[in-house]
């Protein structure tokens, strides 16, 4: 037993490891953190919030910061559905999977109606979600200037005075040298028309999905240690001029397994046919498609 | 088809016609700056009669003291002086890159530009903008595309249609002599020469209140020199602006400039009419200047 | 067209010496009054001082003492004690000068050149160029032009200005008399105050209002 003014020995601190792990794997002080840094980001739409970002039982870059997100809003009651672009059974997405569901000691899912958490690479669910279920996007670089700005110094300068100019000036270089901006996916959005925010790495059909959506959107980068957020009906628009509006990706066939041709597809292979073909990248989604045509 | 009297016109002025110009549209007084700790001993060991701009009691470097002009709209003031007069921090000054220890800068209707600190990037986009000697170190971009340093201005200034600005940058690019096929092309394929045409245009493309011109022809070849100098007296005539140009080569500034502000150590010497100053020198310094020409 | 005599120019004990010990280009205590209308011809022997009296009225030069005093209708400007913008600007838009200097961009036009210079239209540039009979100087690169030529080009510009005060240093030296004293007439008529330099014999004595000589740096008028 330690007094008040005695440091902890490690004796002592040895002998309390053995007491059971904290609830949805993080400490409560962490989860206080990254709480209170979504409620700033929410209160501040597309404004990056720093919180302490811990180390996590999967690499810097690879969805520590959703997870994060993920663990501290998880509660017994949740089902929890981790797609990785759009596949619900990749390494990552089923680790992550299995580690919230057993620490939070809740269910998990993997069709997207059944869920009340969401959490995603590089992909927004086909499905559109309801209004009581939360969205937690995985992002690797939150700060959108970064390839037009020199340092995170001169991009806070442009994110406090609203002054994009650098943004806007790399999209006409785009637009006069090859036709068309060079962003293939995290296309930068205006958020509420004033401030500019990375979407993460998700396609420009996704992109052009954000906007007023009844649920809210929760964006963690853990490696970088920001926050970002979008309320309900918050407006999201992807950085464009006037006349030439953001033009989504067009694939060249219908889904090969549901033929759907307005979700998004990409080319995959394995689908049993020797060349490429076009398969819808939300696999949840295209199975229910195909279950309701039987 | 032509007006048989060269006369004619004078029936234009009348009694009420003023002799003294209209009030100026830019209004410098008092710059002063200083770099290092500064005593109050500043002042005085520096300047002329100390014949440096250091002051050896504190080891300040007083750069720039008591700077005071006025230019108006169309016209151009040459500001002359060698290494070390102060013409560098005086134009940081006057480009809001620096905000000098005291004085003030008047504007068109800005008051007091110094203090605008808020909006800063704003004023300087929108009011003053400079050609540098060095397009690169102007702030341009040297990967992007010619158009699309010209644009950067009207972007700046909150242009959102595409077709527009292309248009207008485009256009002012290929009035200043730059190809249509290259527009598209990295800043930094281009010359010397070619490169403060692109300069140029930025200015053109979104008139400012003042212009700053640093060194614009220096180390051009003389054929380029020549073509630039008429570039650039077209540009200073054709927008409203008021320009200030820094330059050593005083052939130069007889050309472009009205009127001449000597520099040295850090004060002003001597000011007058550009023919005045290179033939009827009064200072010391500005005789000297004027003497060391090869002719 | 203004009043006859709403325009003039006078000078007041102009003195101006140069630093050595040569005595050229020496002014003492010169008086001289211009009004709108007329034309005040200064002749004089090489190195009296007749370019430095004109540089003098025209702000090139500044005097040692004394004063040059431009009047227009009710206002009065004294030239001598004025800042250098107000200089600046009465010489590009009040003062047609020409003192044999033009610096000019040597890539432009010579009728270009002429035109901003008095301020006027590129076509009335060339107009007041073929009057001198010069119209082919007018689409040459002014840096190409052999030293006599500009000189006429600048002298073309002068006259063109059409403003009320015109201070010429020896026209006469770059354009033939004819023309020039039938521009000068006009110019008369329309008000400006004229003041030409000359050599002795000069053919503007005929034309002109006044005439004296500038000797040991003053001027003995033979009419006034």
């Amino acid at each position: 037993m330690s007094t008040p003014n005695q440091p902890q020995t490690v004796a002592g601190l040895a002998a309390a490891h053995g007491k059971p792990e904290a609830y949805a794997y993080l400490d409560e002080d962490t989860k206080r953190n990254v709480r209170r840094a979504i409620l700033k980001a929410l209160a501040i739409p597309g404004w990056q919030v720093p919180f302490a970002s811990r180390e996590m039982p999967v690499a810097r870059g690879w969805g520590s910061g959703g997870l994060q997100v993920t663990l501290s809003v998880v509660g017994p009651t949740d089902i929890v559905k981790v797609i990785d672009q759009g596949d619900d059974f990749s390494v990552n997405a089923v680790g992550m999977r299995n580690l919230i569901s057993a620490s939070a000691q809740c269910e998990a899912t993997t069709s997207t109606p059944a869920a009340t958490i969401i959490q995603s690479r590089h992909r927004i669910p086909d499905t559109d979600l309801r209004a009581d279920q939360l969205l937690v996007l995985q992002v690797p670089h939150p700060e959108p200037l970064r390839r037009v700005v020199p340092d995170d110094v001169a991009a806070l300068a442009c994110h406090a005075e609203r002054d994009y100019t650098p943004a806007w000036l790399d999209l006409y270089d785009a637009q006069a040298r090859l036709g068309g901006p060079r962003t293939g996916a995290d296309h930068p959005v205006l958020v509420a028309g004033a401030r500019l925010m990375s979407p993460s790495p998700i396609p420009r059909h996704d992109v052009m999905r954000l906007n007023q959506r009844a649920h809210p959107i929760l964006l963690g980068a853990g490696r970088r240690a920001r926050l970002t957020a979008l309320p309900p009906y918050t407006s999201v628009e992807p950085l464009a001029f006037d006349d030439r509006p953001l033009e989504p990706e067009r694939p060249d066939g219908p889904c090969h397994r549901c033929g759907s041709s307005t979700s998004y597809r990409v080319p995959t292979d394995g689908a049993g046919v020797a060349a490429l073909v076009w398969c819808c990248s939300d696999v949840d989604a295209c199975g229910a498609r195909v279950g309701a045509a039987e | 088809m032509m007006t048989a009297n060269a006369f004619d016109g004078l029936a234009d002025w009348t009694d009420g016609e003023s002799l003294l110009p209209p009030p100026p549209l830019v209004s410098v007084r008092g710059v002063s700056h200083r770099f290092g700790p500064g005593c109050d001993r500043c002042v005085e060991l520096t300047g002329e009669e100390a014949g440096t701009n250091r002051c050896h009691a504190c080891g300040s470097v007083v750069a720039v003291h008591d700077a005071s002009f006025e230019v108006g709209s169309r016209e151009v003031l040459g500001v002359v002086g060698e290494s070390g007069s102060g013409k560098t921090t005086l134009l940081r000054c006057l480009h809001l890159d620096l905000v000098p220890d005291a004085g003030s800068m008047v504007v068109g209707q800005q008051e007091n530009m110094f203090q605008a600190t808020a909006a800063h990037r704003e004023l300087r986009r929108s009011t003053v903008v400079m050609v540098h000697q060095n397009a690169l170190a102007a702030g341009l971009y040297p990967r992007l595309a010619a158009e699309s340093n010209v644009a950067e201005r009207l972007l700046g200034g909150g242009a959102r249609a595409f077709t527009g600005i292309h248009a207008r940058a485009t256009e002012l690019l290929s009035e200043l002599g730059l190809q249509p096929e290259r527009h598209t092309d990295a800043l930094m394929t281009f010359s010397g020469g070619m490169q403060q045409r692109v300069q140029l245009a930025r200015a053109l493309v979104d008139p400012p209140q003042l212009l700053l011109l640093d060194e614009p022809t220096t180390g051009l070849d003389p054929s380029v020199q020549a073509d630039l100098l008429d570039v650039v007296q077209r540009v200073t005539e054709t927008l409203g602006s008021a320009t200030v140009i820094v330059s050593h080569d005083l052939a130069v500034v007889r050309i472009l400039a009205s009127r001449i502000v000597v520099l040295h150590h850090g004060r002003i010497v001597e000011q007058g009419v550009s023919e005045q100053i290179l033939e009827d020198p009064q200072h010391p310094y500005t005789q000297l200047l004027v003497s060391s020409r090869l002719t | 067209m203004i009043a006859q005599g709403a325009a003039a120019i006078t000078v007041t004990d102009l003195s101006k010496r140069f630093g050595g010990a040569a005595p050229t280009g020496v002014l003492d205590a010169v008086n001289l009054i211009a009004r709108g209308g007329t034309l005040s011809l200064i002749v004089g022997a090489p190195c009296s001082g007749k370019s430095t009296l004109v540089r003098c009225l025209t702000g090139v030069y500044r005097p040692d003492a004394g004063e040059v005093t431009f009047r227009l209708g009710a206002r009065v400007l004294n030239l001598t004690a004025a800042d250098p913008r107000t200089v600046a600007w009465m010489r590009s838009h009040r003062i047609a000068s020409f003192d044999g200097q033009l610096a000019a961009a040597p890539r432009l036009p010579a009728a270009i050149v002429a035109a901003r210079v008095a301020q006027r239209s590129r076509s009335a540039a060339v107009a007041a160029l073929a009057r001198f009979q010069a119209a082919d100087l007018a689409p040459a690169p002014i840096g190409r032009l052999r030293t006599a030529d500009r000189l006429t080009v600048a002298l073309a510009a002068a006259l063109l200005a059409e403003r009320p005060f015109v201070v010429l240093d020896e026209p006469e030296r770059s354009v033939d008399p004819d023309s020039l004293a039938s521009s000068l007439k006009r110019a008369m008529d329309a008000g400006a105050a004229i003041i030409a330099t000359g050599a002795p014999g000069s053919a503007l004595e005929s034309v002109a209002t006044a005439s004296g000589e500038l000797r040991k740096g003053r001027i003995e008028w033979h009419k006034q």
